[in-house]
């Protein structure tokens, strides 16, 4: 019978394994994820909160044509990443959260959905490619709806810059530290159900932020956390108002549902990882305190 | 149903820790706690004070354009300066240093901290301050040293919401107070003899927050060095006083009991301790 955090650490081993192979294997030609998720990571350097080089970058065409093709063009390099690490990440946050038993059901259902919606996602970038044109204003409709919609939650600024020096940070504890932070800072606890599963939740995201940080490769996938984060924040902050209870298996399920629209869709990640990148240099360009 | 499947779920603390719920109360573990203190209190502030020493470091290494790493290199660094001018990277942690074991060198009333009152009996606090507590109880109580960094940073944010008129400049210097009190837990964290003084660091850093609202009231501009600084001193103020520390125990352990008993409780999304209502039996420190 294995304890919780021995059978999280097996898994994280597993996926080390699985993950080292794919990586060898698919990128060893490629350094890191290739220039598009480079330039997602280049944002900041955590020691002095400085900006580097590719500030504003996209500020002025975030919302046009130009950043739909770069989040496609990022989108397409995360898919065979996404498609190890989703399900794994859904096991882990479920196992934080709700435990083991509750992680591994979770991880089954997300293991059938990536497949299923694998064929989804295919299907959609043949016919992309087939017509890009009009694939390309459907799913901008689709994107701006989206972001225009004020009931999907996004986090704040401060929150995508800690968590983009949680995936920049060398020191493991010292990520984990910017993780809680930025929980903290998202996830609402006015209300008593919040209150009593606001532990479970910094652990869930904690457990995301070390599988994620595991390899170079996902490491700046981190910079995701908070708007699953967020999302599940609201979500569950909507329940609590309703008067249902929120149960750690309640929690559980909504944060692994939240990884699953995040890290199990190569599009909503790029898009999450570019928009991370665009927030935190808000925060971090006029902060230059020193010592 | 569900509440019987969330007691039965529910794992945030562990069976038994009531039975220490005396030992705080009692005269008999001040003299325990003392000498567990007398070494925690120095290694605690020279943990903040290494993060002076490291970025000294990063930009010498800037002018002479090294390029070590420093992760792989810190503890051998840390251990190397531990001896050789530990003051001499900010005499403001010198000063401290030199001035524990009860005579302190400090100002009182800059460090003083407002542990009396109403948070002793919890039922003036606000969620943020209760929510503090808890997440440092279950930081003392992890399993790995990564997952109390986690519950620790999230102090942060919330002792940066206690005070909402500094709030926004406090949050300007979060990074270095999440640094710091990382690093603070994880000097704590490493002996079980001082992994329970854990419980202390949400009333530091509500010390903190009064010191650096404080400030911000005066006009005094924050910074990295300020925010350092503010953190230490309350380090000092707590750990080199056995009554404060137990006390600030006491209260992590009160809050822990109070966050269980709800947990018994059926769900309620009524708002706990609403803000406005602390604040109006505490005024504000700007």
């Amino acid at each position: 019978m294995l304890d919780g955090e021995t059978m999280q650490q097996e898994l994280e081993y597993e996926f080390e394994d699985e993950y080292e192979g794919l990586f060898e294997d698919e990128y060893e030609s490629e350094d890191f994820m290739g220039d598009s998720l480079r330039e997602a990571g280049r944002v900041t350097s955590m020691a002095g909160m400085t900006s580097m080089a590719g500030e504003g970058e996209y500020e002025d065409e975030y919302e046009g044509e130009a950043f739909f093709k770069k989040v496609k063009s990022l989108a397409r390099r995360l898919k065979p990443v996404l498609q190890k690490v989703a399900p794994k990440a859904v096991q882990v946050v479920g196992s934080a959260i709700g435990g083991a038993g509750v992680g591994n059901t979770l991880s089954n259902i997300a293991k059938q959905l990536s497949r299923e919606s694998e064929f989804e996602y295919e299907s959609t970038f043949e016919s992309e490619f087939e017509d890009e044109f009009e694939y390309e204003s459907t799913f901008a409709g689709e994107f701006e709806e989206e972001f225009e919609s004020a009931t999907i939650a996004q986090p704040e600024a401060l929150a995508e810059a800690l968590a983009m020096m949680a995936s920049q940070v060398q020191s493991e504890a010292e990520a984990e530290a910017y993780t809680g932070a930025f929980t903290a800072r998202i996830i609402p606890v006015k209300s008593l159900a919040m209150q009593r599963i606001y532990p479970r939740l910094v652990r869930g995201t904690a457990a995301l932020t070390q599988t994620l940080r595991k390899s170079p490769t996902t490491r700046p996938l981190v910079k995701t956390i908070p708007t699953i984060a967020a999302r599940a924040g609201q979500k569950l902050a909507r329940q609590a108002a309703q008067g249902k209870s929120i149960t750690p298996t309640t929690a559980a399920r909504v944060m692994a549902a939240e990884t699953k629209k995040v890290l199990g869709n190569p599009m909503a990640s790029a898009q999450t990882l570019l928009r991370s990148s665009k927030a935190a240099r808000k925060v971090t360009q006029p902060q230059r305190s020193r010592l | 149903m569900f509440e019987y499947e969330y007691e039965f779920e529910t794992g945030l603390d562990r069976e038994g820790e009531c039975e220490f719920s005396s030992e705080y109360e009692s005269d008999q573990f001040l003299p325990l706690l003392a000498p567990v203190l007398a070494s925690a209190a120095p290694a605690a502030i020279k943990a903040i004070g290494g993060l002076f020493r490291r970025r000294r470091r990063r930009r010498a290494q800037r002018e002479f354009e090294l390029e070590i790493p420093m992760g792989e290199y810190e503890d051998e660094y840390e251990s190397e300066f531990e001896y050789e001018g530990e003051y001499e990277a900010d005499p403001f942690i010198g000063s401290l240093l030199q001035g524990l074991g009860g005579a302190l060198g400090l100002n009182e009333s800059e460090f003083e901290l407002e542990l009396e009152g109403e948070f002793e009996g919890m039922p003036g606090a606000s969620e943020y301050e209760v929510m503090m507590e808890h997440l440092a109880y279950q930081a003392s109580q992890s399993e790995s040293e990564a997952e109390a960094e986690a519950f620790l940073g999230a102090l942060v944010p919330l002792a940066a919401r206690l005070i909402p008129s500094a709030a926004k400049a406090i949050t300007s210097v979060a990074p270095s107070i999440i640094q710091g009190v990382a690093r603070v837990g994880r000097t704590l964290y490493r002996s079980p003899t001082s992994r329970k003084l854990i419980r202390t660091l949400p009333t530091v850093l509500k010390g903190t927050t009064r010191t650096l609202a404080r400030q911000v009231s005066q006009g005094k501009p924050l910074s990295s060095k300020t925010a350092l600084r503010a953190l230490a001193g309350n380090v000092a103020t707590v750990l080199d006083d056995p009554k404060k520390a137990q006390r600030a125990m006491r209260n992590c352990h009160r809050a822990q009991h109070r966050v269980r008993t709800m947990s018994q409780r059926p769900t309620s999304s009524m708002p706990s301790n609403s803000m406005s209502n602390r604040r109006k039996r505490r005024p504000a420190m700007a």
